[in-house]
């Protein structure tokens, strides 16, 4: 098949559901609705072969043995690492260093660049950000006596996604200042769904001083668009592997070349050290020296499983199939009165993601109904709370969609809300 | 449909007989589950010991509300010590409503406001 035929091709979600093991189990009597793929995605069962396999014939650690299964297991954890390279289109698969997830790989960084920062300098990240792109840097901002400044990209009411994007990179060039040192802002907002537009930022952050370092948090991009990181224009790029059908305890930091030996190791131990002695340590190279511990070689090769999957599905049909199911769900939510869509509600710019809120119900007791009727949605603040903040509510529903969903799905869930309404309104 | 969600429930939930100002109150207490922004504002009229009235203002779900109803109905006329007793236990007793184990938080954020309005009228007795 021609590339180009694979990405005209349009993606079956009820072929895809096939592959999915759990789709078949019922939820308090109904068929599982799964749209909580934001917080976790479903696994199929390449990716679950591929962790049984890897425990049933290869298990063994790796980087230490020199017999048989030390060097299979090696040599699986190495191909995973240039596969998920391959996937993020890194320089080489030397800048992949696997970490348990997005919130790790934050935390790593925090500590390994904190000789880079002095006190007074700044760090700018948004009032939209995960708390896992947040609290780490204002633990450290803390520490260092830096400043964190946040930028308010809380989205207006019927705000267009293009009007949007141009607020996030006026409010970040205005922030800029001699005292940068460092830009951190999600690539995906886990609560509107909105791609936040990467590259313009980086030519308004290089473009001020190529010295700025730009952390990009992949955690709701990676497992849905299409992501390359010789063109996106950042210095770090964070990721989790279980949002993106790999199992849990698996992801990513990616590390631009020229910068790896600025930045120290977060964590320091074993296997990331060329020697010790008693009163020093010399690093191991790029990666390894950031990767003390056993690794998690089952994860890293499910994670390898679970990218080979995504890709020959195609990153662009999948992003596609996020949006139709965005469309319709947004066209039947407009229906509810009292229903409020948060973020912008165009197909442009955005992943099959919603979030919304009703007046006078709590997201806590839409989802309890939703999930007597097997629908399972996200109801909390997301981990997102300085936005809810500025928002005033207390907490919001989401739903959030992925390749296997469908929109019979949808329909079914749009009925059951309205029928949920009606009991708590 | 769970039990939580039943028509006797859902009355209690839109219509709290407990949710009102009590403007001679002299006990309050204000606590927040910060996982589901549920808020609550608890006020006491304690006369010679007892309880003698209750009343919450804020917003929060349906297991929120309904637990606080009932734990505030339960403590009206109790002294300060039989209130002080009321354990997660017998607060789930009393609900009598199947709750998952990610919502007992929502039930027993109440049982954390009354502790500690309790606490704080006590220690300004002393």
């Amino acid at each position: 098949m021609s590339r180009k035929n694979k990405i005209n091709q349009k993606l079956d979600p009820f072929k895809i559901r096939k592959d999915f093991p759990i789709m078949g189990r019922d939820i308090e009597g109904s068929p599982l609705v799964y749209f909580d793929n934001a917080a976790t995605s479903q696994k199929p069962k390449q990716v679950i072969d591929a962790i049984t396999e890897f425990y049933s014939k290869n298990n063994a650690n790796v980087h230490r043995g020199i017999h048989t299964l030390s060097e299979n297991a090696t040599r699986q954890y190495e191909e995973s690492r240039t596969t998920l390279a391959k996937f993020l289109g890194a320089n080489s698969p030397e800048e992949l260093i696997f970490t348990n997830g997005t919130t790790h790989s934050v935390n790593h960084l925090s500590v390994g660049i904190k000789n880079l920062l002095s006190e007074g300098d700044e760090i700018i990240t948004s009032n939209l950000e995960h708390h896992s792109n947040f609290v780490p840097w204002q633990r450290l901002c803390k520490e260092r006596g830096a400043i964190l400044k946040t930028i308010d990209i809380t989205p207006e009411p019927n705000e267009t996604s293009s009007d949007y994007s141009k607020k996030i990179l006026d409010k970040i060039e205005r922030f800029l200042s001699k005292k940068t040192k460092l830009v951190t802002i999600s690539h995906v907002s886990n609560v509107t769904g909105s791609i936040i537009p990467i590259k313009e930022i980086a030519s308004i952050v290089k473009g001020s001083d190529e010295n700025i370092l730009l952390l990009v948090d992949g955690a709701q991009s990676a497992p849905h668009i299409p992501i390359n990181m010789r063109s996106l224009g950042c210095d770090f790029f964070v990721f989790s592997g279980h949002k993106m059908l790999g199992p849990m305890g698996i992801g990513g930091l990616w590390i631009r070349k020229n910068l790896m030996e600025k930045i120290e190791p977060g964590i320091v131990g074993g296997g990331m050290i060329e020697k010790v002695s008693l009163d020093k340590a010399v690093w191991a190279g790029a990666p390894y020296r950031y990767e003390a511990g056993t690794p998690n070689v089952a994860g890293a090769i499910g994670l390898a499983a679970a990218v080979k999957y995504l890709e020959s599905v195609g990153m662009r049909e999948i992003n596609n199939h996020g949006r139709r199911l965005a469309k319709h769900t947004i066209e039947l939510l407009e229906q509810i009165a009292g229903l409020k869509i948060i973020g912008p509600k165009d197909d442009d710019n955005r992943i099959g993601l919603i979030s919304f809120y009703v007046e006078g119900t709590h997201p806590h007791d839409i989802a309890a109904i939703l999930n007597s009727k097997g629908i399972a949605v996200r109801a909390g603040q997301h981990c997102a709370m300085p936005l809810h903040t500025e928002l005033d509510l207390e907490a919001s529903t989401r739903a959030s969609f992925y390749l296997y969903n469908t929109n019979e799905e949808v329909d079914y869930f749009y009925r059951e809300l309205k029928t949920a309404l009606k009991v708590l309104k | 449909m769970d039990s939580l969600y039943r028509e006797e429930m859902m009355e209690i939930y839109k219509d709290p007989k407990h949710k009102k100002e009590l403007p001679n109150a002299n006990a309050y207490s204000e606590e927040e589950n910060p996982l589901c922004g549920d808020t609550i504002k608890l006020r006491l009229k304690i006369k010679n010991g007892k309880i003698q009235s209750a009343a919450f203002e804020g917003s929060s779900c349906a297991v929120s509300t309904i637990s606080t109803e009932k734990v505030l109905g339960y403590v009206e006329g109790k002294s300060i010590e039989e209130a002080k007793n009321l354990t997660q236990e017998k607060l789930l007793d009393l609900l009598d409503i199947d709750i998952s184990m990610s919502r007992v938080r929502c039930a027993t954020l109440v049982l954390t406001a009354l502790k500690n309005a309790l606490e704080s009228f006590e220690e300004g007795n002393e």
